[in-house]
């Protein structure tokens, strides 16, 4: 049989993603097989040590588990309404509440976690795990918005339609356009609750001790990283639950159909609502985004002030800003497959599942830890550990999970229908790619992108321990300098970041606006008043 | 056009990811030292750009992060042991210094300018040196604590007249982390272990760091808390209410804490010989003189340095005799303590 060129760079191009896939998962691998051996040959010993004091641990959980259930809480209650009107009605200023959402989304938690003590002060309440839970919600607001609003603009017009004939507004919220947004309300959710419970900046900042410090705890301890690699056993565990829920809700999740899926869904007129609603939405953007922000100009205080932010930390910004763009990106290409492997693919779905949660339950000090040890050796992979490519290959590490997430259910809403036809015509995975996947799931690659390169920009316990000496990432930079309050130079260099994405996100906007007002024509359905 | 417009993105492609792993090939013939230092970046950085303009070696540095001082650099060096990509580890505390020293991953080097520096506060075999000190000081907020009441020892922290209203930064990082392990060392397990249980007993508040203790304290939030010196120092010159306290300095009490940064030449180093070079250049008179003029007020060592420090040094107060090495052994014991019984 005669294999053509292009089905020779088809493979080759297989082996290599899926090379890159495995040096992903190879270093929160092998920090968790460390776990189990210890002088030369299998023990317990290091699981014991870390979990010798159960009492202290169970604490320290619990004190997580109220973070991260408390910051998802806030997060959808706010979120999720808010994306459904920016997305899905005519809401008045729902473009420019957008933005902000886009600009706010890549604001580090730690500098969100600054406006508010800027704002309030050193106010107990405050520092509690519940003002712990509330700055990280209000935090991941934005970015549950973004999720889930483009979830819900990717609703099946047919279903919706057929939903009209047969109910009322809140029927057709209920049964249509709900269920068509829930994978982005599930990934929001799991989203928020991964970060939520490793992050250990928010926490640290407010005197709160969860367990993420536990990490470092036992990194001070002296007993290597074995111990601090063991205590992330509990939250794979956690994890894997919450994933195999959010796999299982996406599986049984009916496919859309041809005709639902190749028309965007209609803007949903709210009637005289939608002013009160307008104002309402307005507010709470004002309160939870704008009020904050404030705080950071005035800490600011001057263009003076800012300019010496951008020269004392030119470097990391510009540095940031050159690799994490990269990251993301490559993090995207790994993913897209990945999640059409999940969808379509049935022998290779499990291991797939197991690595990407390995990837999200592993805390990132360990994965940055995992890297050292996988690549600083002579050769090629001391060059890559040397240069900013470890740097880069740690960024996508902490984002590929979180796009695959994103992508995932898109994909799985694909009618096999339309794949079927690709077959039909005899074209390769790249052909079917750009006929049949892209289309159908252009918006949620725009938001694993956006979602990844945050990640990347926020990323600080993985990226610190690999980033080449000279080096220094931003989020390294941010948090030595918010460390010692808030300071025009910490205030300053946010407002810069802000300044920078929603600029590139303006010009992104101004290339796809007309692409989705085209799409959106003006038809307009009146919520039927049956 | 499509097929110009693919080779174009495969160029931009390969372009980007060029520029990526480039960065790694340094193909330039200018001499670089690693060095890893603790020291905060503001503190740290100008002294390592003098070094550069002084010698034309050029400084590849990483910093740490506050909240888990030390802990990053230190395991990254662990980490790197079969291949070191670290050259100095300039440390802001002596503890973790010395037991890498244990560990095997120091390098000896006993630099010439280490002769002048007191020998408490240099390893006798030549593996690390100390130079521009801290102090550990309790930093109390005048309007709350009137002259009659001012606290003079560590002790004091556990004060039940205070209760509640007293705060250190988490035992088991950084300089109060040595600080445990000092205690240990000069007062006995048993005795350090009342202390910090009276501590406990009498609802310290732990913060993030020293410096978080110093703002709280200022703030009013805490009537007074144990800190360095260079965080006290800050909130004193800038007109805060408060006003700092060198603890167990009578000579019936132990003594001052001065915990000194460490240089230290990393094992199988890469740049061994730049390496040399920043250390003495380090330990020189002119980077203590400008240690102690900037902002962190670092105590200079060296005797011919004779700068007049903005803080007490160990020639005006009742210095704490303490054993780095032993401290170092106890750091594990007393790190147990913490975590089993201080933190819960």
């Amino acid at each position: 049989m005669k294999i053509s060129a292009s089905q020779i760079a088809a493979g080759m191009l297989a082996v290599l993603m899926w090379s890159l896939g495995v040096l992903c998962i190879l270093p929160a691998l092998l920090m968790l097989a460390g776990t189990f051996w210890h002088e030369g040959h299998p023990s317990l010993a290091h699981l014991a040590a870390a979990f010798s004091d159960m009492a202290r641990l169970r604490q320290l959980f619990s004190t997580s588990v109220i973070v991260a259930v408390g910051s998802v809480g806030t997060s959808l209650a706010v979120g999720v309404p808010t994306g459904f009107l920016c997305f899905r009605t005519n809401l008045p200023l729902r473009r420019g509440i957008i933005l902000a959402c886009l600009l706010a989304s890549c604001a580090p938690l730690y500098v969100t976690a600054t406006c508010w003590m800027a704002l309030f002060g050193m106010h107990f309440w405050l520092y509690s795990p519940w003002g712990a839970a509330w700055i990280t919600g209000i935090a991941y607001t934005p970015l549950v918005t973004l999720v889930t609003g483009m979830a819900f603009a990717g609703s099946d017009r047919e279903l919706e339609d057929a939903a009209t004939m047969d109910t009322g507004r809140c029927g057709v919220f209920w049964h249509a356009s709900l269920p068509a947004g829930s994978w982005g309300i599930g990934v929001a959710a799991l989203t928020v609750t991964i970060l939520s419970l490793w992050d250990i900046s928010v926490t640290d900042i407010l005197m709160v001790r969860t367990f993420s410090e536990e990490v470092f705890t036992q990194f001070q301890l002296g007993a290597g990283p074995w111990n601090a690699a063991a205590i992330s056993l509990p939250v794979i565990l956690l994890l894997g639950v919450l994933w195999l829920m959010i796999g299982r809700f996406v599986g049984e999740r009916g496919e859309g159909t041809l005709w639902g899926k190749a028309q965007p869904p209609r803007v949903l007129d709210i009637g005289p609502m939608r002013h009160v609603l307008g104002v309402l939405v307005g507010l709470v953007v004002v309160a939870f985004f704008l009020v904050p922000a404030c705080a950071l100009i005035g800490t600011v205080g001057s263009v003076t002030n800012l300019i010496t932010a951008w020269r004392t930390s030119e470097c990391e910004l510009l540095g940031t800003l050159r690799v994490t763009p990269v990251a993301a990106t490559i993090a995207l290409i790994l993913a897209i497959p990945a999640a059409w492997t999940l969808t379509r693919g049935r022998y290779t779905r499990w291991p797939l599942l197991v690595g990407l949660l390995l990837l999200i339950s592993v805390p990132a000090p360990i994965i940055g830890i995992g890297l050292i040890k996988l690549l600083n050796h002579e050769g090629i992979s001391g060059a890559i550990y040397d240069s900013e490519a470890g740097l880069v290959l740690a960024y996508v590490i902490r984002a590929i999970p979180f796009a695959v997430l994103a992508l995932w259910p898109a994909m799985k809403a694909i009618p096999r229908e339309a794949e079927e036809v690709a077959v039909l015509d005899g074209g390769s995975w790249l052909m079917k790619f750009r006929s049949v996947i892209l289309p159908a799931t252009w918006r949620t690659i725009i938001v694993a992108w956006f979602l990844a390169f945050v990640l990347a920009v926020t990323d600080m316990g993985a990226s610190f321990l690999v980033a080449p000496p000279g080096r220094a990432t931003l989020s390294t930079r941010f948090f030595t300098l918010i460390h010692y309050g808030v300071y025009p130079d910490a205030a300053g260099i946010c407002l810069i970041l802000m300044g920078l994405v929603g600029l590139a996100a303006a010009i992104m906007a101004g290339f796809l606006w007309p692409i989705v007002m085209r799409d959106r024509g003006d038809e307009t359905m009146e919520l039927d008043r049956t | 056009m499509k097929r110009t417009l693919r080779r174009t993105l495969a160029l931009l492609v390969v372009a980007v990811v060029s520029t990526v792993f480039a960065s790694g090939c340094r193909q330039s013939r200018q001499p670089v030292v690693v060095v890893y230092t603790a020291l905060d970046r503001s503190f740290s950085e100008p002294i390592l750009d003098g070094f550069e303009k002084r010698t034309g070696i050029h400084v590849l540095a990483k910093y740490d992060i506050e909240a888990t001082k030390t802990v990053g650099l230190v395991n990254a060096i662990r980490a790197e042991k079969e291949r070191p990509r670290c050259d100095v580890f300039w440390n802001n505390e002596i503890v973790n210094t010395v037991r890498l020293q244990k560990e095997g991953l120091l390098e000896l080097y006993r630099a010439s300018a280490s002769a002048a520096i007191p020998e408490e506060f240099r390893d006798r075999d030549g593996y690390w040196c100390g130079f521009a000190a801290r102090a550990r000081v309790l930093i109390v907020n005048t309007n709350l604590v009137t002259p009659a009441e001012m606290p003079d020892s560590v002790h004091a922290l556990a004060d039940s007249t205070w209760k509640g209203k007293t705060g250190i930064a988490k035992p088991l990082f950084g300089t109060t982390a040595t600080h445990v392990a000092c205690l240990f060392t000069s007062l006995g397990r048993e005795k350090a272990v009342t202390l910090l249980n009276s501590f406990k007993a009498n609802d310290v508040k732990i913060q993030s760091g020293n410096k978080a203790v110093a703002l709280n304290v200022s703030a009013g939030i805490l009537a007074f808390g144990l800190t360095d010196t260079d965080d006290a120092i800050e909130e004193v010159e800038t007109g805060k209410p408060v006003t700092i306290v060198y603890p167990d300095s009578r000579p019936d009490q132990m003594g001052v804490l001065f915990i000194p940064n460490t240089l230290a030449l990393i094992r199988r180093a890469p740049h061994p010989e730049a390496g040399m070079k920043l250390i003495e250049y380090l330990l020189s008179p002119d980077v203590e003189t400008a240690l102690a003029q900037s902002q962190s007020t670092q105590i200079p060592l060296n005797p011919q340095v004779k700068v007049k420090a903005r803080v007490k040094t160990p020639s005006d107060v009742k210095s704490m005799t303490v054993d780095f090495s032993r401290a170092a052994d106890l750091f594990d014991e007393a790190a147990f303590y913490i975590e089993k019984s201080f933190l819960k």
